[in-house]
């Protein structure tokens, strides 16, 4: 089970990528396996370790809203 | 050939240039944000680092960073993206018709109408005492060049600023002769739409452009389509930076724009690059301006920042001019330059300038040469 964090925006995935980097949580981005049935695809961001303090990193810096969900 | 058309784009390219665009299109020439493969993502990743790199030197936000096609797209996007209906601009006497030509297509459909301010290049206080005087209720922004394309004069962008925000204005700042010469900060200077093209002072591959916005400004899409996000959804995603950047993105153009960014940094910074510059118009002046019958257009720059000349000689037209000036091997632009206002103000529209802008590739010894060439033709040794 490996914890990821879904983005609509790429650009958006690389920032949080490069803000959890200057954190020591590591992080690539995927595209997203389980796109959205209505929505359509997207990219996501999965955490290697530490994604409680992960979340409320991009939580504090606006680039998520929802909680990770598992691959 | 002496190149001294560096307005129009800079060549040469720096050599770390041309081998990104390589290095891009022999390894990871895949679409950016499209496949999940390796070598989409190293693309992806290098166009993130090319908009983190210009995020930073221009004081943006990476999320505000948007990639267009040039620097009148660019424009386009800025203007026709942030007027609403009915909103008025005030523009500057020197804009390029890359400002001039979106707004008045906009006065014609009666979406926006616009005002000029004339500039006076030797008094920023006269140059804001104009801009009240045009201000309406209806006024929402106040969108000008930095650098004059024609004449090189700079515009006190901080005192226009100021102005703006005092007015509750937009400030938008055409930096097409500007950017990676003059220093420029998004935040630092107040500026809402900062417009440029990569492929200029920049050092990037024609094709690339870039607008970088404030957070009191979200201009509308002009263009809408694949985004690589949410496909299934019919209507335009909202997220930025993608929202403004539909189909495939100018990736080597956008590894090249990266390159030629640490290319200024190899140089110096835009400091060093502006000094010599600088020095080398001075040069030219100074030269040029030993020939009796010379129409030199270097008393209109305000600041020691003038990085573009314009002459004329009063019995040659200037197309005529650069013509002998390129059989002789130096490459310069002759005629109005796209800048219909420019030249009304300053009386240059019978016959229009022959433009030297120089690069940091050119040397002075180049520029002397230009010179005696000039004062050679002037006194008919060469025809």
């Amino acid at each position: 089970m490996q914890p990821f964090f879904h983005f609509d925006s790429l650009t958006n995935a690389q920032t949080a990528k490069r803000l959890l980097g200057r954190h020591a949580i590591s992080a690539a981005i995927r595209r997203d396996p389980q796109p959205d049935r209505r929505r359509g695809c997207g990219f996501v961001l999965v955490v290697q370790n530490r994604t409680q303090q992960a979340q409320q990193i991009l939580e504090q810096h606006g680039l998520i809203s929802a909680t990770p969900r598992d691959l | 050939m002496i190149y001294l058309d560096n307005a129009a784009t800079s060549f040469p390219k720096p050599a770390c240039v041309l081998r990104a665009v390589q290095q891009c299109q022999f390894c990871f020439g895949a679409n950016p944000g499209r496949g999940g493969h390796k070598l989409a993502a190293k693309a992806a990743e290098t166009v993130f680092e090319t908009r983190q790199a210009l995020a930073a030197f221009f004081g943006g936000d990476v999320q505000r960073t948007v990639f267009c096609s040039n620097c009148t797209h660019a424009i386009n996007l800025a203007l026709k993206g942030s007027l609403k209906q009915g909103d008025h601009v005030i523009i500057s006497s020197l804009e390029h018709n890359a400002v001039l030509r979106p707004l008045e297509r906009l006065q014609a459909e009666h979406k926006a109408s616009y005002d000029v301010l004339q500039i006076d290049p030797k008094s920023t206080r006269t140059t804001l005492e104009r801009a009240q005087a045009l201000l309406r209720p209806e006024t929402r922004m106040l969108f000008v060049t930095h650098v004059s394309n024609v004449f090189g004069t700079v515009l006190p962008i901080r005192a226009l600023s100021l102005f703006a925000k005092t007015h509750g204005l937009l400030f938008g700042v055409d930096a097409a002769q500007s950017a990676g010469v003059l220093d420029l900060d998004l935040k630092r200077d107040g500026i809402d739409l900062l417009c440029m093209p990569g492929h200029k002072g920049l050092f990037g591959p024609m094709g690339t452009g870039v607008l970088l916005f404030s957070d009191r400004v979200q201009p509308e899409t002009l263009m809408e389509g694949g985004t690589g996000t949410l496909s299934l959804e019919k209507q335009q995603p909202q997220v930025l930076p993608e929202m403004y950047e539909s189909g495939t993105l100018n990736l080597t153009g956008i590894a090249g724009l990266g390159a030629g960014l640490r290319f200024i940094g190899s140089c110096g910074g835009t400091k060093a690059i502006c000094a010599h510059e600088v020095e080398l118009i001075r040069t030219l002046r100074e030269d040029l301006s030993v020939i009796r019958s010379i129409d030199l257009y270097d008393n209109l720059c305000s600041t020691a920042a003038q990085t573009v000349l314009s002459f004329s000689l009063p019995d040659l037209g200037s197309e005529t001019l650069a013509s002998l000036l390129d059989s002789n091997g130096f490459a310069v632009r002759a005629g109005y330059h796209c800048a219909a206002l420019a030249h009304t103000r300053y009386d240059t529209a019978a016959g229009g300038t022959v433009r030297v802008s120089p690069s940091i590739f050119n040397t002075k010894k180049q520029i002397k040469n230009f010179a005696f060439c000039v004062n050679q033709i002037a006194m008919r040794k060469i025809l």
